[in-house]
């Protein structure tokens, strides 16, 4: 027992070890520059555009807040792309795994190692994402948003579902650049093609990522309210009669479980294509 | 009777583990129909340099990845210090440094930032690892490098951080494959230098390390083994290559005969075992001494103007993979 638990002290420490060289990987190279630039952008840009349009920051600190979450879903997509993506493939085409893999160290705690960095590099983004959008509701508005823990917990379980998919693509590609195109046209196209098969022969495609993932979104009153309001205003202008509430409040619940199950399952096929790959 | 057998049995293989703490055995590797590792066993002795010697493709990569967990065999089984490789690779490979073909070291990383990445890996504590670290990078020559990051440096550099890795935590065993491939004359000279001051300085240490180059196993090695098709055909000391059947080897340069009367010529003589021609050079392996040779190669009037001592250790490497073939 002793041994065991000393056996597990040592490999969460590798864990840690290994997750703290793919953050400094990552904090070092231009992906993490351009990712960061694109967040940056999109904050500056929903902020200033309204009030260079002329317009301003008006509602409630919700509403201002709401508009800042139409990206969200973008943003964690495009962290999977450039991190999770290319963190098992790149041991393997820039030929490191001759380092890292011949110490003593199990396979599963590399795994462990780069889930750990992808998860709270991009995590991390995101929540400092949701703070600068919360502070700037609270500073043009003066009011608080109450919404958005739930939407920032369904954008993490997003985070962590996708960034499953994206090792899953890494473990089993020889090229880098091949995995990233693979993620980001997997997460985006594919999996929604399959989810618009699926609901076009009238089943409701909840159990599918793309569905889960709207909760983000629409764990959010205001969110819902406005996307209801500009259904409406599209069908008036298109003369079609739109129901007032296509839009609904998420299930938070059924939507986290349906992309932690996502993450779970992926990351767990990613092990196993890890685990047995050769050099 | 059979339980002491079996006992007694147990003894022998643990022993053996004891004197060779690498030990592989009926080791084999598949990919489809090809054999690239065919029943291999092999230990290698407690404190030996170990030259791995073979033909390109004879499979001395393939098992070395398998020595290290690159690759899984697909029968047989790799042991370090008693522990599994396929089964048990973290305490396998505790103790072991490898350069494994020409590693490519993370770009963004400098020298001193890869041995705390690596010391932290193998379960060093930040000070013994700053402790080491300058160390070993004048060891291996790199010690102007050590704050620099690696994507700029050449081969040769990033070669000698290799070895200065392997070096890290002290090991017990070292594993290199082919150190200074790909090296210009200057690099290898360098590795080989280094490679030596290992030796001399470290006490107990066990190294193993595959080349295709003679001269090299040769100059570091005091065990040789040869593999072929994947396949073991020589395992011994390097003074038996060299005093192999009690045979010396020397290298003859003639003008103004034909080689084929050199040839005949020094076949007829009593100590002459055999005689090849390799290029311009004859090869004569003999018994006997090296004055004696001399004195009737000079009375056998075939214009021979060069007598030098030839490489034992090449005349075996040719003979076995010829026979093995």
């Amino acid at each position: 027992m002793m041994f065991a638990v000393s056996d597990f002290r040592g490999d969460a420490l590798q864990a840690v070890t290994v997750a703290r060289n793919e953050v400094v990987k990552f904090l070092r190279s231009r992906k993490f520059v351009l990712f960061g630039a694109l967040v940056a952008a999109m904050l500056v840009l929903t902020t200033a555009l309204p009030y260079l349009l002329g317009d301003g920051i008006s509602g409630s600190a919700g509403d201002v807040f709401s508009n800042y979450m139409g990206y969200t879903l973008l943003l964690v997509l495009l962290g999977a792309t450039l991190f999770a993506s290319y963190t098992i493939v790149s041991e393997f085409e820039e030929r490191t795994a001759l380092i890292l893999f011949t110490r003593p160290i199990r396979r599963s705690t590399v795994f462990v190692g780069k889930f750990v960095a992808c998860f709270v590099l991009t995590g991390a983004v995101m929540v400092a994402y949701y703070i600068v959008a919360v502070a700037v509701a609270f500073a043009v508005t003066g009011g608080l948003v109450t919404s958005f823990l739930p939407s920032m917990a369904m954008c993490l379980a997003y985070v962590f579902a996708t960034t499953g998919v994206a090792m899953l693509i890494s473990s089993v590609m020889k090229k880098g650049g091949t995995a990233a195109i693979l993620t980001f046209v997997t997460i985006l196209l594919l999996i929604s093609v399959v989810s618009a098969v699926i609901s076009a022969s009238g089943t409701d495609p909840w159990f599918m990522l793309d569905t889960a993932s709207n909760a983000v979104t629409n764990s959010i009153p205001e969110y819902v309210e406005s996307s209801n309001a500009m259904m409406g205003e599209l069908g008036q202008e298109l003369g079609v009669s739109v129901d007032g509430s296509m839009v609904e409040v998420a299930d938070c619940v059924k939507s986290g479980a349906v992309m932690i199950a996502w993450g779970v399952a992926t990351l767990a096929l990613s092990y196993i294509a890890f685990s047995r790959r050769e050099f | 009777m059979l339980i002491i057998k079996y006992f007694m049995n147990y003894d022998n293989v643990r022993n053996e583990m004891d004197n060779n703490p690498i030990e592989l055995t009926c080791l084999r590797k598949e990919y489809g129909r090809f054999t690239a590792v065919d029943d291999l066993s092999l230990g290698i002795r407690r404190n030996s340099f170990t030259g791995l010697l073979g033909p390109n493709g004879a499979g001395k990569s393939t098992t070395l990845k398998m020595m290290t967990n690159l690759i899984r065999p697909t029968s047989g089984q790799v042991f370090i210090n008693g522990h599994e490789v396929a089964k048990e690779p973290k305490k396998a490979l505790e103790g072991v440094g490898t350069v494994i073909e020409t590693p490519e070291f993370y770009g963004y990383l400098t020298p001193r930032e890869t041995f705390r990445y690596i010391g932290g890996i193998i379960g060093m504590s930040t000070e013994s690892v700053s402790a080491q670290t300058d160390e070993i990078l004048e060891k291996v020559k790199m010690a102007d490098w050590a704050d620099k990051r690696m994507s700029t440096f050449s081969k040769g550099m990033r070669q000698r951080v290799s070895l200065g890795q392997a070096m890290l935590g002290d090991p017990e065993i070292v594993i290199l494959d082919e150190p200074t491939s790909g090296l210009d004359p200057r690099g290898m000279a360098e590795m080989r230098a280094i490679m030596k001051d290992l030796r001399r300085h470290s006490g107990d240490l066990t190294v193993l390390m595959s080349s295709h180059i003679l001269h090299e196993v040769q100059d570091l090695c005091d065990r040789v083994a040869m593999v072929n098709h994947g396949k073991l055909v020589f395992n011994d000391d390097l003074s038996n290559v060299n005093s192999f059947a009690g045979l010396q080897t020397m290298v003859l340069r003639t003008e103004g005969v034909p080689q084929d009367t050199v040839r005949d010529r020094l076949r007829s003589l009593p100590n002459v075992v055999t005689v090849d021609s390799d290029g311009e050079d004859t090869v004569v392996r003999f018994r006997g001494s090296r004055s004696g040779l001399f004195s009737d190669v000079a009375g056998l009037g075939i214009g021979a103007y060069s007598l030098s001592e030839g490489d034992s250790l090449e005349a075996k490497y040719l003979e076995t993979i010829k026979e093995s073939r």
